[in-house]
């Protein structure tokens, strides 16, 4: 804990993540993503990264539960279950600054929308949807705010796909809250490796970022 | 415009940064901030950069202006008129290796923005206590009132205010376009990485562009008045 200017500014590790004042979100870690079977895996698209973090965000929310971390989930769709398109065009602007195998056509209540079964909700994790609408926070016009406001959460881990995309948005948006955004950095991963290094070259800048053991570890005591 | 999943999207310069639907913000361009003098110049702060950075905004609003495009500004305050104060943990933890950060008092010279790139009259200036200008202010209303749809995004600092105003931005629905001469930063490594990361999701361009976006856009303008 340090005092600037007045304010009480939590620092360290133990105080960043203390369990009870603390929440996860996983962030799009649904089988449209993470599946071979999924859209971007069968037009081509590198998930390679995707895959290799499961496990580590196996250890996170396995710990966090032990420890009792609020655990919540966002679910990325783009097509309620009755068919309505729910892309915003701000947002589509992106996909012409790189090359685009893929464009996301999830529908609401279908296999591809939901989490992988290795990192599936469990009883009293809280899950939101998101669509692009949401400017891909997790946090805006969701019932995430209110929640972490009436359990005291401090600090939010923000985990999942993609680091440069909802997972940078969402953190962002959770400083608007006043929420300390966390990540952890083997629990962060996309499919655009430069600019998945250059979101997390920016957010080390402004948030508190660690390493998986160094909060497992914290946890664990 | 361009058509992705059967939505129509705004992909060109010249669709962008039409006037009819674009507005402007100057963030942070604050006394207390770039000033002489200011926090920036304490901090051994290029000024030639600053200089060329506060003609070139200054140009850019002059054009604007003269295109009826909407000027808005966010000033950033720490305290409000009453002296309390509105900073917050999670904001500051960027700045835990400092002892104290700039206290900025609404109504006070600190707070204004630079007299150079001054509001004028018909302007909408907000002020805003979190990183991004869009988060509990009235510019999102103002830019539904006036059918907005882009926000030209100008000022300090890249990797703060400028970035988390894009993002909040877009987050209502609207798009937010970089111009990447016409912000700046304390800090160079930050302000590349936040240009890095930008360049991966926004419309970004040189001013020299926009200016010429609108110089075209003036031509029939002035067509159209002469017949």
């Amino acid at each position: 804990m340090q005092q600037i200017n007045g304010v009480e500014v939590l620092t360290t590790v133990d105080e960043l993540v203390a369990p009870t004042q603390t929440a996860i979100i996983v962030i799009d870690m649904q089988n449209y993503a993470i599946s071979a079977q999924g859209g971007p895996a069968r037009a081509g698209e590198d998930i390679s990264q995707l895959v290799a973090m499961t496990p580590h965000l196996q250890r996170l929310l396995q710990s966090a539960r032990e420890a009792g971390v609020l655990v919540t989930y966002a679910e990325h769709i783009m097509q309620n279950s009755l068919g309505a398109n729910l892309s915003a065009a701000p947002m589509l602007y992106q996909l012409q600054l790189r090359p685009v195998r893929y464009v996301t056509h999830v529908v609401e209540g279908t296999w591809e929308a939901q989490t992988i079964d290795e990192l599936a909700p469990q009883a009293s994790d809280i899950i939101v949807r998101k669509a692009t609408a949401h400017g891909g926070s997790a946090l805006y016009k969701t019932i995430l705010d209110d929640v972490f406001r009436l359990r005291d959460i401090r600090s939010v881990i923000v985990a999942g796909q993609v680091t440069d995309g909802c997972v940078l948005r969402t953190a962002v948006d959770a400083l608007q809250h006043s929420y300390y955004p966390i990540i952890v950095r083997e629990c962060v991963g996309s499919m655009f490796q430069k600019s998945h290094e250059a979101a997390l070259a920016w957010m080390e800048t402004r948030f508190p970022m660690f390493d998986l053991d160094e909060v497992l570890t914290t946890w664990r005591i | 415009m361009r058509t992705v999943a059967g939505v129509d999207y705004l992909a060109s310069l010249d669709e962008l940064v039409d006037p009819s639907r674009v507005a402007i913000i100057v963030l942070n361009m604050q006394n207390y901030l770039v000033s002489e003098n200011s926090a920036y110049m304490k901090a051994g702060g290029d000024v030639a950069a600053l200089t060329s950075i506060v003609q070139r905004i200054k140009h850019v609003l002059k054009v604007a202006r003269e295109l009826g495009v909407l000027v808005t500004y966010g000033e950033y305050i720490t305290h409000d008129e009453s002296n309390n104060n509105m900073l917050t943990g999670p904001m500051l933890y960027a700045n835990r290796n400092t002892a104290t950060v700039s206290e900025v008092v609404a109504g006070t010279w600190d707070a204004q923005t630079l007299e150079e790139v001054a509001p004028t009259a018909g302007d909408i200036v907000i002020t805003h206590s979190r990183s991004s200008a869009m988060y509990n202010t009235i510019l999102e209303d103002v830019l539904k009132m006036r059918e907005i749809k882009n926000l030209i995004v100008t000022g300090a600092s890249t990797d703060g205010f400028i970035l988390d105003t894009a993002v909040g931005t877009v987050q209502y629905g609207y798009y937010a376009t970089i111009i990447r001469d016409c912000v700046i930063s304390l800090d160079p490594h930050a302000h590349k990485v936040a240009l890095a990361w930008m360049s991966s999701r926004f419309p970004m361009f040189d001013s020299e562009q926009v200016l010429a976006a609108w110089s075209s856009n003036r031509g029939h303008d002035q067509h159209s008045l002469t017949t």
